[in-house]
């Protein structure tokens, strides 16, 4: 009933797209400051082309093997428990930044929070199927489903890292409505989540200048505000066509954080809105391949994974994307395939090889 | 069969796809409806502009020589956190930079960022410096003021602060001329203030050249500084346009190293303080006396037993002598104050505040400097009843050094007010020039008072008190003036202001001289005993550099000798053959309107017979000859003879004489007359 089929190439081309656009951006990005910090101006790049590597190679291993192999419990529980395991040693290590996320692994920063994500999707998505063929009802799933995300959720918050933790919910969500949970509960659960959002983003001091920075960036320009005003100096500066590739001022110093969480700032000050519009573009085709997937996927574990990767990489964007054009308070979440991160890109790749794993399989009646 | 429902995707896909176009709209308002503001916003951070300071113009002299240029010059800064070491830095700054190690310690400990070590050093100490190679030390060009002749005129010229702003004397007057325009250097500057580029060029802009000055100062004219006095004041100028010559102010300073003096030494006295003149004064009151008609020359005036009761005051005359009876000229000769006041109180206060006034006292001269002094000139209004033999003596009036020479010039130049003027051009570095034209002379008194006066003033040099001002080969005109200074409480013992102004030669002057010395030390305090010989001096090199020959000198051997026509001044009645334009015939009434005989004869010497010696000139200068004459009048007779043939430059022999029945005219004769008349004693009282 199902059939195997070649790999998808309109999805695979801006993945590759993003990953190798990624890594001239890091190196423009962030050339001038690792050059004054390591002395070399490859620092970035180099980690980004090793981890890039990594990811393809994970991809590649992930896309060959049968999908169904991954829904077997050992694998699922093994992927997510060594995950969140690996999450907590890290809440053991000492501070980065102010926040427990890395494990230092030689000259690696590994981040597990990233790869908890992967196995999040997988643990959701073969939860949610069994729940739901075993009892026809996708209602049944939410127990469980809510019970891994908020776990994830519970101990990177620890971190703290609001960002990842609101991603794990953010897939609970999406993998639960994919099944075909009641919008009803939904709402009833969305109107649960509203309080906690909001203890949560204030409970945190830095969480609430972010949020109060976000309303009224210009209030604070040197201080809170500060990241905000320069990202969109930065973007607004790029105008249509932007400076030229490398040709950012704003890299000097002025952008926090130009090659991780404000990447696409820096696209956009060097290549415009042409170049903006074109990587947004690069992620609506990876959404509409990604869905497609999950819509043709022959079982029900199969269209799970493939939407809720998808969602992991597309929302993720889309959150990035927000925070950098001030549409979103500040948040902490990388650009997928763009940003440096290794443990980012590894993921992003894991991700994506379930989808093309996914992809290849369809089920032979096709709707009209 | 689907596991996926079409709906839940869908309804997915909607939400992604409004937030994709809420972004793409976003990034539409911020990159092209708001392009042009963030990027604006951005070059303002991302932007230094670091001014260029621009080449200061010039200032020359009447020659051209200099007397301010600007030239390049290091400064040095330090951006002390790039300074490794600052101990062993501030030991080597210290050695080059000729300043305190412990000094130059401090400055690179104090502050993090940018510190000047030293402004404008020399390009010597700098290239030693910059080989040395500190880091954090750094080099910027500037442009430093330099006065090649030191203090010479450094009061008029004036000074430039270290942000080269001129704040004195013409350097400040004419500030925005010759400042220059800033240039600026767009620099790109990261987050941390460092700059690691140059913007494009629209955004920078080259800076732009001051314009340069050229006065009508006379470099050559120097000024011995007299250490016996308080201070003292010089001034030479031109009566013919009021242009300066040399304005010397004592004690003066080093406009090089200005911070060195006091700033009470880089005041300029001729024109920032205000004196009472004195006896100088008396040749207001005389001219106003003579051009209101109120006394003639050969009128007696009754000095008395030396003494005029005014109200309830007596005023006695200097030296306490009696004097008698006095002619104008005796009074002038002997500075008689009781004679003076007797003519002051027939001009009355209206008259005398008037004419006065007319002649710039209590206004300013309004000459290109700063800071000029009014002069103090009360209204007849609030005079007390005492005011009018005051002032007509010169008291209770204050005029500043230059007012003074400047009445001198109206005497000088038969009558009219001069505006004083430093600047004659300004040279724009695209090199226009704009040619100062200083407002017409004002007629102030009639050209007879004025020569009359002059003829007195010749009285006081030859035989009055000023006969110290004399100057061998030429008739000088002249007054002195003795004041004591006022202070609280009345007239201070001891504490005078000798004066004197003059000029020369007095026939046709070229150079009216003022000075003035304050408190001077020792037992002689006369403006004819200090202030008469240093004009003399002065005015006597002056006359010399300006090349003004002696009166006495009528036919200089070397005329023909010098090539340099035009910075020559000939006396009167001397022309070089070369000269073509500088007489007219029609000039004088002495001159009878005579058709120039034969101007246009080809073939020989014209006649230059029954020519005066002035219009003998003019005829051979058109045909290019010289003359040497002999004899005073008219031509008698001449060698070679007219129609002789002779080479071009050739020298005519001209005889001259006088002619039994010439024509009697309000000339030079007429006035030698009425100074011989002068000359003569004033009969005995």
């Amino acid at each position: 009933m199902a059939r195997k089929l070649a790999t998808d190439k309109v999805l695979f081309a801006p993945l590759v797209a993003l990953s190798l656009f990624g890594c001239v951006m890091i190196y423009s990005a962030s050339a001038v400051s690792s050059a004054q910090t390591s002395g070399s101006p490859y620092r970035y790049l180099f980690k980004q082309i090793a981890a890039l590597v990594v990811g393809g190679i994970a991809a590649f291993l992930v896309s060959r093997v049968d999908y169904r192999t991954f829904a077997r419990p050992w694998v699922v529980y093994l992927a997510y428990g060594g995950a969140f395991v690996l999450c907590v040693f890290a809440l053991l290590q000492s501070p980065i930044n102010s926040a427990r996320r890395w494990i230092p692994v030689g000259p690696v920063m590994f981040q597990p929070s990233e790869f908890l994500k992967v196995a999040l999707v997988l643990l959701l998505a073969s939860q949610i199927a069994r729940k739901t063929l075993a009892s026809g009802d996708p209602d049944r799933a939410i127990r469980p489903a809510l019970f891994f995300s908020l776990a994830a959720s519970t101990v990177v918050l620890l971190e703290p890292d609001l960002g990842t933790a609101a991603c794990y919910v953010m897939l609970a969500g999406v993998l639960l409505w994919i099944a075909g949970v009641r919008a009803k509960l939904f709402l009833i659960l969305g109107a649960g989540a509203v309080p906690l959002v909001i203890v949560a983003a204030f409970a945190a001091s830095y969480r609430r200048a972010r949020v109060l920075s976000f309303l009224r960036p210009e209030a604070d320009p040197l201080g809170a505000g500060f990241q905000a005003l320069q990202s969109l100096i930065a973007v607004g500066a790029g105008g249509l066509f932007g400076n030229g590739l490398g040709a950012s001022r704003q890299k000097l110093f002025f952008l926090p954080y130009p090659h991780t969480d404000f990447i696409f700032a820096i696209v956009g000050e060097e290549l415009g809105f042409i170049g903006s519009v074109g990587v947004i573009a690069c992620f609506a085709v990876i959404a509409w391949r990604g869905f497609r997937a999950a819509r043709r996927a022959p079982d029900a574990f199969g269209g799970l994974l493939a939407a809720g990767a998808t969602a992991m990489l597309v929302v993720q964007a889309a959150v990035n994307v927000s925070v950098v054009l001030a549409i979103m308070p500040t948040k902490g979440i990388p650009l997928p395939f763009v940003s440096y991160g290794g443990s980012s890109l590894v993921a992003s790749w894991l991700a994506a090889g379930l989808i093309l794993n996914v992809s290849q399989h369809e089920v032979e009646t096709r709707e009209t | 069969m689907n596991f996926v429902r079409l709906g839940r995707v869908r309804f997915l896909a909607i939400f992604l796809s409004l937030w994709a176009s809420v972004v793409v709209g976003r990034l539409a308002e911020l990159q092209i409806a708001e392009g042009s503001h963030y990027r604006a916003r951005a070059q303002r951070q991302q932007e230094r502009r670091i001014e260029v300071s621009p080449l200061r113009g010039s200032i020359f002299d009447r020659e051209g020589r200099p007397l301010a240029v600007s030239v390049e010059a290091s400064s040095v800064y330090a951006i002390c956190d790039e300074v490794r070491n600052p101990a062993a830095a501030a030991r080597v700054l210290a050695r080059h930079l000729d300043q305190p190690e412990a000094a130059i310690l401090a400055r690179l400990t104090a502050k993090k960022g940018f510190v000047w070590l030293a402004r404008k050093v020399d390009r010597g100490a700098a290239t030693a410096l910059a080989a040395e190679k500190i880091p954090g030390v750094h080099f910027v060009t500037e442009t430093k003021r330099s006065y090649p002749k030191g203090s010479l005129a450094a009061n008029v010229i004036g000074y430039v602060g270290t942000d080269d702003k001129g704040l004195g004397g013409l350097e400040h007057f004419y500030d925005s001329t010759i400042r220059g325009k800033p240039g600026e250097i767009v620099a790109l500057t990261d987050a941390r203030r460092s700059t690691y580029g140059q913007a494009e060029a629209p955004s920078g802009k080259p800076p732009e050249e001051g314009a340069s000055l050229f006065t009508s100062l006379d470099s050559g004219i120097q000024f011995a500084e007299d250490a016996h006095a308080k201070s003292g004041v010089a001034i030479l100028l031109d009566p013919s346009d009021g242009a300066i010559l040399a304005m010397a102010s004592a004690p003066s300073f080093d406009p090089n190293d200005y911070g060195r003096s006091p700033g009470e030494d880089r005041r300029n006295r001729a024109i920032a303080d205000a004196y009472e003149p004195g006896s100088t004064f008396k040749i207001v009151t005389g001219s106003l006396a003579l051009e209101n008609s109120l006394v003639t020359l050969d009128e007696l005036i009754d000095t008395g037993n030396g003494t005029i009761r005014v109200g309830n005051t007596t005023i006695s005359e200097h030296d306490r002598k009696q004097y008698g009876s006095l002619t104008l000229a005796g009074i002038f000769e002997h500075s008689s104050n009781v004679g003076i006041i007797r003519v002051g109180l027939r001009l009355g206060p209206g008259r005398l505040w008037q004419g006065a006034t007319a002649l710039g006292v209590g206004r300013a001269t309004e000459i290109d400097l700063p800071g000029e002094h009014a002069g103090i000139f009360r209204r007849p209004e609030r005079w007390s009843g005492l005011s009018n033999a005051m002032i007509s003596m010169g008291q209770e009036v204050s005029v500043t050094p230059l007012q003074l020479a400047r009445i001198g010039a109206a005497i000088a130049n038969g009558g009219r007010l001069v505006q004083p003027r430093l600047v004659r051009r300004i040279v724009h570095p695209d090199g226009r020039v704009d040619v100062i034209v200083p407002s017409p002379p004002r007629r102030v008194l009639s050209e007879a008072t004025a020569r009359t006066v002059r003829d007195l003033l010749v009285g006081v040099v030859e035989r009055g008190t000023g006969k110290k001002a004399a100057i061998p080969g030429f008739v000088v005109a002249g007054k002195t003036g003795t004041a004591q200074k006022a202070g609280v409480g009345g007239y201070q013992r001891g504490r005078y202001v000798s004066s004197f102004v003059g000029f020369a030669p007095s026939d046709n002057p070229k150079i009216v001289g003022l000075v003035l010395i304050e408190e001077p030390r020792g037992a002689r305090y006369y403006g004819g005993d200090i202030a008469a010989p240093v004009f003399a001096r002065v005015v006597s090199q002056a006359l010399g550099i300006l090349r003004v020959g002696p009166e006495e000198q009528r036919l200089p051997e070397t005329l023909l000798a010098s090539t340099s026509t035009e910075k020559i001044h000939y006396p009167e009645g001397i022309i070089p053959a070369s000269v073509h334009s500088t007489v007219e015939p029609s000039a004088g009434p002495l001159l009878r309107p005579v058709e120039p005989p034969s101007a246009a004869t080809p073939d020989g010497i014209p006649s230059a017979i029954g020519l005066s010696a002035r219009q003998a000139l003019a005829l051979l200068a058109r045909n290019g000859l010289a003359a040497q004459f002999e004899g005073s009048g008219f031509v008698v007779a001449q060698d070679p003879a007219p129609g002789a043939r002779v080479r071009t430059g050739s020298i005519c022999l001209l005889r001259l004489a006088e002619p039994a029945a010439a024509p009697e005219a309000p000339g030079k004769e007429s006035r030698d007359r009425r100074a011989e008349e002068l000359a003569s004693p004033p009969p005995a009282p």
